[in-house]
């Protein structure tokens, strides 16, 4: 049988051999098939997917074979590399805002790629390029193609970079990560229009993602890379029921998975109240003669002392501009937000500095959260020193090295820079600086969502026992259902600034009254085949 | 983008209104009176006061400054008190060698920079960069007057080509204008040459790293086609805010150049205006470099619109 993609002992290294990213991969995408690549940051699975078309990075030193519809890929010349690309293997991005162009029109770089490949005539590329948007499901074809990126929303734009991948019918379909980017409501619709991609034009597709849900939604087999290697190969039913490797079973057990018993009732006492919403409104100033539409409104809600209260949400519910408000960082237009009993809308000054002592906050992207110019030891202690919380210097160093211990670091690491800690690392020390003054409440803004899911189950496991040592109330936010539930007593689920529902974890989670609620818990896909299969055809019957 | 045209051009009004307050105390607090200079020192000072009557020199400040805006609105921008004409006709003579001189540079620096730089950013570490670099460092560094004597030594004295100096109107005499100015425009241009080749380069450079670049190399598009189609449109709005920027200096700032190769131009009339404390000249043509700038200002931004939808687009609401 000939194969579309073979790939056959690839191997990838920089700085003359230092670092070897790929090592000895073998592969074979068969026709009709979907491949799933899984595995963390740095396992090289985006490296592998993009040497099929030959699209390296500086400085990498490549060796192997890999076969594409017969051709030798590594050895092309530049002009069947330009024939290649596009006609034989077409590639869906991770982040379609930066994968689109800004300055021109989808159908303009639709068209390109038709161009590339010979077909001379602009009207003829227009009617190409509205035919594929049809085909990906965009509404009003024949106006949207003459949209600019930014006049679409995410989903859409995804299904554009789709489009222009299947503007030639290539052989092969690679996807680095297609819905990493996206919504859960949105990422579904995006499977469904890749598995149709295969179903209806026999292309072959080689997914790469992280998300194990992706996997058994999706994928007929799947080659589990780890460090440069291939660990495990099998078909998706057989790798979800009896992993082989040890690090399939290790990745397995962390993913956080819904509806698994972990949801907690709401038994906390409503005594003392940290933070209450009532009627909260935030609205952003706009710019002139514009009526400014509110980002979050007549949002109640109220945290307890001791308690977790998650937020849920997909971009642009409003979840983070509640979290912002909090500290002060959005503005509390309407309704009241009371921290600590003192209305956020009419404290200043002094007095506001003092409530801040009170919270702390973890970003969510670690990498940005700190100043790279200052180290592990100054990041932590900032909080300390702009409070002049602590008098004498030798108390300062205890306090961080404490806090360091807390959140499982070892104190070496005080002397060194952010940019020289991995991404768990780095959220650890967000955590400890958080942490730092002691707050009685902790605001946590998608604190894992930048993580892989090991280094995840181990955060949020870690952010667990603190919370029940030390006993502060968080809020926590996230658009992870499954992360929600393990770690909050209660659930709100938010949609365009509204609050839609309201109550303990376990409730909300196994019964939701809400329509949007179920759709959302619905969408999440299940890391199981036959469960997602099952939950597909019931979804396929409904509608 | 009429809207974004009328916001971006109201913009300006306010600091258009700021600078001409400047401009106006400016020449008003300036120790020296112009009605003394003009009678010399000779003069009585009964005569003197007589002319700081009929001059409105003893009126009040804001009396004077709004006599003068109004004035300036209406293209009257007051008499020279030693060229005896009208500080409107002397900006008009002397702006057209200037803008000659502005335009050739910044052509010659375009032509230039925008191929090398592009190039330089596709082969980045090549030898040709290397080369680029090097040609940009001398650029920058090398002082243009002394660039200019060399000019005019190797062109002029020894290979008689072009003349060592002075001016011709290209309007009336295309052959012998554009031989004047070609001197005056090397010399001046190659350092915007650099300037603009090193902005050029590092603005292509990181479109070049961009996931957009990718995707469209995945889809088989060459790499000459990627470069000057594709990224260099990307690359457009830090460049276009170079030569804006440029631009506004060449024409308020080519006074070296002007007084090295005895160009008649705005910077000299400057320069004169200054030595001899003529006050309308002085505050005309700061005002009407304002003005210029400005103007290339709004250009600048109306061209962004032209350059990113998402700047154009932006108010439309299409979303």
């Amino acid at each position: 049988m000939n194969m579309p993609l073979k790939i056959e002992n690839l191997k990838i290294s920089f700085g003359r051999g230092a670092v070897e990213a790929v090592r000895d991969v073998s592969l074979e995408l068969r026709p009709g098939e979907i491949l799933a690549l899984v595995g963390e940051s740095g396992s090289g699975k985006s490296l592998t997917a993009r040497s099929v078309l030959k699209m390296f990075p500086e400085g990498a030193v490549v060796d192997g074979r890999i076969s594409l519809t017969g051709d030798n890929v590594l050895e092309a010349s530049p002009n069947d590399l330009e024939r290649l690309r596009g006609e034989a293997a077409a590639m869906v991005f991770q982040e379609p805002s930066t994968a689109l162009n800004p300055v021109f029109t989808i159908g303009w770089q639709i068209g390109e790629g038709l161009k590339a490949h010979g077909m001379r005539d602009p009207r003829e590329r227009r009617a190409r390029a509205v035919e594929l948007l049809r085909d990906v499901d965009i509404p009003d074809p024949e106006t949207r193609v003459d949209c600019y990126p930014h006049q679409l929303s995410g989903g859409q734009k995804q299904r554009v970079v789709i489009a222009m991948a299947l503007a030639l019918r290539p052989a092969v379909i690679i996807a680095d990560e297609p819905t990493t980017a996206l919504d859960v409501t949105v990422q579904a619709g995006i499977l469904d229009l890749l598995r149709r991609c295969r179903d209806e034009l026999g292309s072959s597709i080689l997914i790469i993602t992280h998300n194990l849900g992706v996997v058994a939604d999706l994928a007929d087999r799947v080659a589990v890379m780890y460090q440069g290697r291939i660990v495990e190969e099998a078909s998706s039913t057989a790798l979800f029921s009896s992993p082989k490797a040890d690090y399939t079973r290790r990745l397995l057990a962390a993913v956080p998975r819904l509806g698994q018993g972990t949801a907690k009732d709401d038994n906390t006492s409503r005594e003392r109240l940290v933070l209450v919403a009532d009627q909260l409104e935030i609205t952003y100033p706009s710019r002139f003669g514009r009526t400014p539409v509110p980002a979050v409104k007549s949002v109640s809600f109220d945290i307890a002392a001791g308690e977790v209260l998650g937020l849920v949400g997909e971009s642009g519910s409003g979840k983070s501009t509640i979290g912002r408000a909090v500290v002060g960082l959005s503005p509390v237009t309407g309704g009241a937000m009371r921290l600590f009993g003192a209305d956020l809308r009419h404290v200043k000054g002094e007095s506001l500095r003092q409530l801040r002592r009170r919270v702390g906050f973890v970003f969510q992207d670690p990498a940005s959260s700190f100043n790279r110019f200052m180290t592990v030891f100054d990041c932590i202690g900032e909080p300390l020193r702009v409070h002049r919380a602590l008098s004498s210097s030798s108390e300062f160093r205890s306090r961080v090295l404490e806090l360091l211990d807390q959140v499982q670091l070892p104190r070496e690491m005080a002397t060194r820079y952010p940019g020289e800690l991995s991404g768990g690392q780095r959220q650890r020390v967000g955590l400890a600086r958080a942490l730092a003054l002691n707050p009685e409440f902790i605001v946590a803004d998608e604190p894992t969502s930048a993580l892989d899911v090991s280094i995840q189950a181990k955060v949020l496991e870690l952010f667990r026992a603190l919370q029940k040592e030390l006993g502060f109330a968080a809020l926590f936010i996230s658009h992870d259902l499954a992360v929600v539930e393990e770690i909050a007593h209660r659930v709100g689920v938010l949609r365009h600034g509204q609050l839609l529902e309201l109550g303990s974890a376990r409730q909300v989670m196994s019964s939701p009254s809400d329509d949007y609620t179920r759709l959302l818990i619905n969408s999440v896909p299940v890391p199981d085949p036959l469960a997602q299969a099952k939950k597909r055809m019931l979804a396929g019957s409904i509608s | 983008m009429l809207s974004y045209t009328l916001r971006r051009a109201g913009a300006l009004l306010p600091v258009l209104l700021v600078v001409s307050v400047i401009i106006f105390s400016l020449a008003y607090l300036t120790p020296g009176d112009p009605a003394r200079t003009t009678l010399g020192p000779e003069a009585l000072e009964v005569d003197v006061q007589n002319l700081r009557d009929s001059m409105g020199l003893n009126d009040p400040f804001w009396v004077q400054y709004f006599r003068w805006i109004l004035n300036a609105i209406h293209g009257d921008l007051g008499t020279s008190y030693f060229l005896n004409m009208s500080v409107a006709e002397a900006i008009g003579q002397h702006f057209l060698p200037t803008l000659q001189l502005a335009v050739l540079t910044i052509l010659y620096a375009l032509v230039i920079s925008i191929p090398l730089g592009t190039l330089a950013a596709r082969w980045r570490g090549s030898i040709f960069d290397r080369g680029v670099a090097g040609f940009t460092l001398i650029g920058l560094t090398f002082p243009s007057f002394v660039l200019s004597l060399i000019l005019v030594i190797a062109f002029s004295v020894w290979l008689h080509w072009l003349p060592v100096a002075g001016y011709r109107n290209p309007f009336s005499d295309p052959w012998n204008g554009m031989r004047y100015l070609i001197l005056p425009a090397l010399s001046l241009g190659t350092i915007y040459a650099a300037v603009i080749t090193r902005t050029v380069r590092a603005s292509v450079l990181d479109v070049l790293k961009s996931e957009y670049v990718d995707a469209a190399r995945s889809r088989g598009v060459n790499e000459t086609r990627l470069l000057f189609a594709h990224a260099l449109r990307n690359a457009g709005l830090p460049i276009i805010t170079m030569i804006g920027l440029s631009f506004a200096s060449l024409v308020s700032g080519a006074v070296v150049a002007e007084s090295i190769f005895n160009i008649p131009g705005i910077g000299s009339l400057l320069v004169n205006a200054i030595e001899r404390r003529d006050y309308p000249v002085l505050q005309g043509v700061v005002l009407f470099l304002t003005c210029v700038y400005l103007g290339l200002n709004l250009l600048v931004d109306l061209l962004y619109g032209l350059i990113d939808p998402r700047v154009r687009l932006s108010d439309a609401g299409a979303k």
